[in-house]
């Protein structure tokens, strides 16, 4: 605990340098900016700000990074509000209580509302990271190739399941085909060349950060064309400072919310726009002023947005103890550590656990600064709204190819690019989550090493992969988010709860009849 | 006979977002994903021919719980369950009935979102693949930009004359794209342009 505490305050102090401030401050601006945009996601602009800070320092970089996430999710938040288009997926419950109250005339609460709640729940995430982060890299040390290849299995699984909640089998269709893409090229045990077919340019397996840039920057391009323009809701921006009593009144909610948002931020390949919705339903479900929920509900809006902020820091959490990242986002900023040298994983808090405590530092000043940024410089912002899309697509269109290019100034990488955005918009257009198939091309090498290390160490005996304790566990979660959904199964659960439960009520309500 | 919808209509609202009252799976869409789960159990087989085919090494003396085929060829199986499942699914919901007709064909060709799509997608891989690496990357990338924004701002049937305000600011974006962009990755990121 003071190891960490000292280790924080290392953290903080190497990036209270005025070049450092100054690089968070325009990071999480232009993250907002970025977030605002319906069509710039945070994933595309932190796979497109990937290409860009690769020549920087690996503490810089990840700044930026990191700034750029939180201030892309937070931003969102704005033409949600003023447009009731979430500018990020994560905003698509903030709309629903946000824009009622800018058609109100109260568009300035609003965006203060959202931003202070962004701000508990980001502040929420972060404590979490700071303080799970650890616990579950030491327990992951226990982890050896059957419980990888497990777990491996269950982020694509659950992954599906969430993001695909109206057709968890297209959920999981979409994962299986991450796992898929990432068997091309050379395997690591034997240095055998798969699926390439004569290829010489797989042999190296597709990267990560082209992949991204097209499937979340060049699909979204297309999407963005597709549809018409929309106008901005002229509405009076008055005041943009939150009362107190507001966030007294709520505090329940806040805390709540926060804890939920981390809570399934921290699940592989389940984001913040997940993390938003359940945050969004549980403070439903629980208030008082439930009927409000949907017309402009103070608490509504509160809930989501630190639900989806909260899911930021909780979604950083397995990628620095686990390797594996909690929500797309996420998932470029894991390619990004990996291409700045950063090793993380279980081993994190034995060989750098200094980094874990300088991202929970860099969490904090992206914070504060998404705080500061938030409320100020309100209604010059919403101009930005106003840019055309077909004057500001060409423009993301040429830093997605260059983008890709760049990293490594591969020629192939624009057509691994273009290949992977024509996939993404056939891919959303047929209603496939594309978060669990980046998570399924990262999963798949961990995946395929273990699956036949451990095949090796058993000599091909299964059964140690359905009798370790974790692994059981694990099992157990994949067949949850397998037929968890399923109708016999919801009948089952619900028969079951009645046969337990009921004969409670019913003993409790035959001792109330009686005089 | 009604035709396969290439594009469902998909507008995005609230409702659609919120994970309430939704409509069995398979109900929304059966006949698109007929064709997807066609498409995906013959490319998982194929996966699955492939991985079975695949060298085992045994000339290196390897273990033989590590061929590099015995990956590939589960996760080829199990996207051979999933994509007969949604086969069956679609089939279920009557989605076998597909007709791709004149009529149909034309239909879809109406719908101005349909070509706004089509034509980004096409004009973004034309610069792509076509345009960079080919003629020098300023170049290519002011082309894209100004043409880009011409394309889908200028309207045909008006005078240039009241419109050659929005030529003149495609002019000015694609520049300052193009100098900006090239200067920056160039100079500052020391990147060879392509």
């Amino acid at each position: 605990m003071i190891d960490g505490l000292r280790m924080l305050g290392i953290g903080i102090g190497e990036f209270l340098t005025i070049g450092s401030l100054f690089s968070v401050l325009w990071a999480t601006q232009l993250g907002i900016i970025v977030g605002m945009l319906p069509g710039l996601t945070a994933t595309m602009g932190i796979a497109l700000m990937t290409t860009l800070t690769f020549r920087l320092p690996p503490g810089n970089a990840v700044l930026i990074l990191i700034c750029m996430y939180i201030g892309a999710i937070y931003g969102g938040s704005r033409s949600a509000i003023l447009l009731n288009i979430p500018g990020t997926p994560a905003n698509a419950a903030t709309a629903l209580d946000g824009h009622p109250l800018a058609r109100q005339g109260k568009a300035g609460q609003a965006i203060g509302l959202a931003t202070t709640g962004s701000f508990l729940g980001s502040v929420i995430g972060m404590l979490m990271l700071a303080l799970f982060t650890p616990v579950i890299g030491n327990f992951a040390l226990n982890f050896q190739s059957f419980e990888f290849f497990w777990l491996a299995i269950f982020g694509v699984v659950i992954s599906g399941t969430l993001t695909a909640p109206k057709d968890p089998l297209k959920g999981w269709i979409s994962g299986f085909l991450g796992l898929m893409i990432a068997m091309v090229g050379m395997e690591g045990i034997h240095a055998h060349v798969r699926f390439t077919f004569g290829i010489v340019d797989l042999s190296g397996g597709i990267r990560l950060i082209p992949a991204m840039v097209g499937a979340f920057g060049f699909a979204e391009v297309i999407m963005m064309m597709k549809h018409v323009r929309v106008e901005v809701i002229k509405s009076e921006i008055t005041r943009v400072i939150p009362r107190l009593k507001d966030f007294a009144k709520y505090w329940k909610t806040i805390i709540r919310s926060g804890l939920i948002g981390t809570f399934v931020g921290a699940i592989p390949g389940v984001g913040e726009d997940i993390g938003a919705w359940v945050s969004y339903d549980f403070a439903r479900r629980s208030s008082k002023e439930a009927d409000q929920f949907g017309k402009g509900s103070v608490e509504g809006l509160i809930a989501a947005e630190a639900g989806n902020n909260a899911a930021v820091g909780g979604a950083i959490i397995p990628v620095l103890a686990l390797a594996i990242p909690g929500s797309a986002p996420a998932a470029v900023l894991l390619a990004a550590m990996f291409i700045h040298g950063v090793r993380p994983g279980p081993l994190i808090m034995i060989e750098n656990p200094q980094f874990v405590y300088s991202v929970v530092a860099m969490f904090l000043l992206a914070t504060t600064a998404m705080f500061v940024l938030g409320l100020s410089m309100v209604r010059v912002l919403v101009k930005v709204l106003e840019i055309p899309r077909t004057k500001l697509m060409p423009v993301v269109f040429v830093l997605c190819v260059i983008g890709a290019y760049a990293v490594e100034s591969r020629y192939f990488d624009i057509v691994i690019m273009a290949a992977f955005g024509l996939l993404g918009y056939i891919m959303q257009e047929m209603d496939y989550p594309v978060a669990p198939m980046v998570l399924g091309i990262i999963l798949g090498d961990i995946l395929d090493r273990n699956l036949r290390r451990a095949l090796v160490i058993t000599d091909g005996d299964l059964m140690p992969f359905f009798t370790r304790p974790i692994s059981l566990v694990l099992i157990l979660f994949i067949l949850l988010s397998l037929v968890g959904k399923t109708r016999w199964f919801m009948r089952a659960t619900s028969v079951a709860k009645e046969a337990v439960f009921g004969r409670f009520r019913r003993s409790r309500s035959t001792q109330g009849g009686t005089p | 006979m009604r035709a396969v919808r290439i594009f469902p209509d998909k507008e995005f609202t609230m409702s659609d977002a919120q994970p309430r009252q939704t409509p069995r799976p398979g109900q929304v869409m059966p006949r698109a994903d007929f064709v997807t789960g066609v498409f995906l159990l013959a490319f998982s087989i194929a996966i699955v021919v492939l991985s079975v085919q695949m060298p085992r090494l045994e000339h290196r003396g390897i273990n033989p719980y590590t061929i590099p085929g015995i990956v590939p060829g589960l996760l080829g199986v199990a996207l051979t369950v999933m994509s007969v499942s949604l086969v069956v699914r679609s089939i279920r919901h009557g989605g076998y009935r597909i007709a791709i007709g004149m009529e149909q064909t034309a239909g879809v060709a109406r719908k101005p979102e349909v070509w706004r799509a089509v034509v980004t997608a096409v004009f973004c891989l034309f610069y792509a693949l076509a345009l960079v690496g080919r003629i020098w990357y300023p170049a290519a990338t002011f082309l894209f930009v100004l043409v880009f924004i011409v394309l889908f701002e200028y309207r045909f049937d008006r005078p240039f004359r009241a419109q050659w305000g929005t030529v003149a600011f495609a002019t000015v974006e694609a520049l300052l794209t193009a100098a900006v962009v090239s200067a920056v990755f160039r100079y500052l990121f020391l990147v060879r342009l392509p």
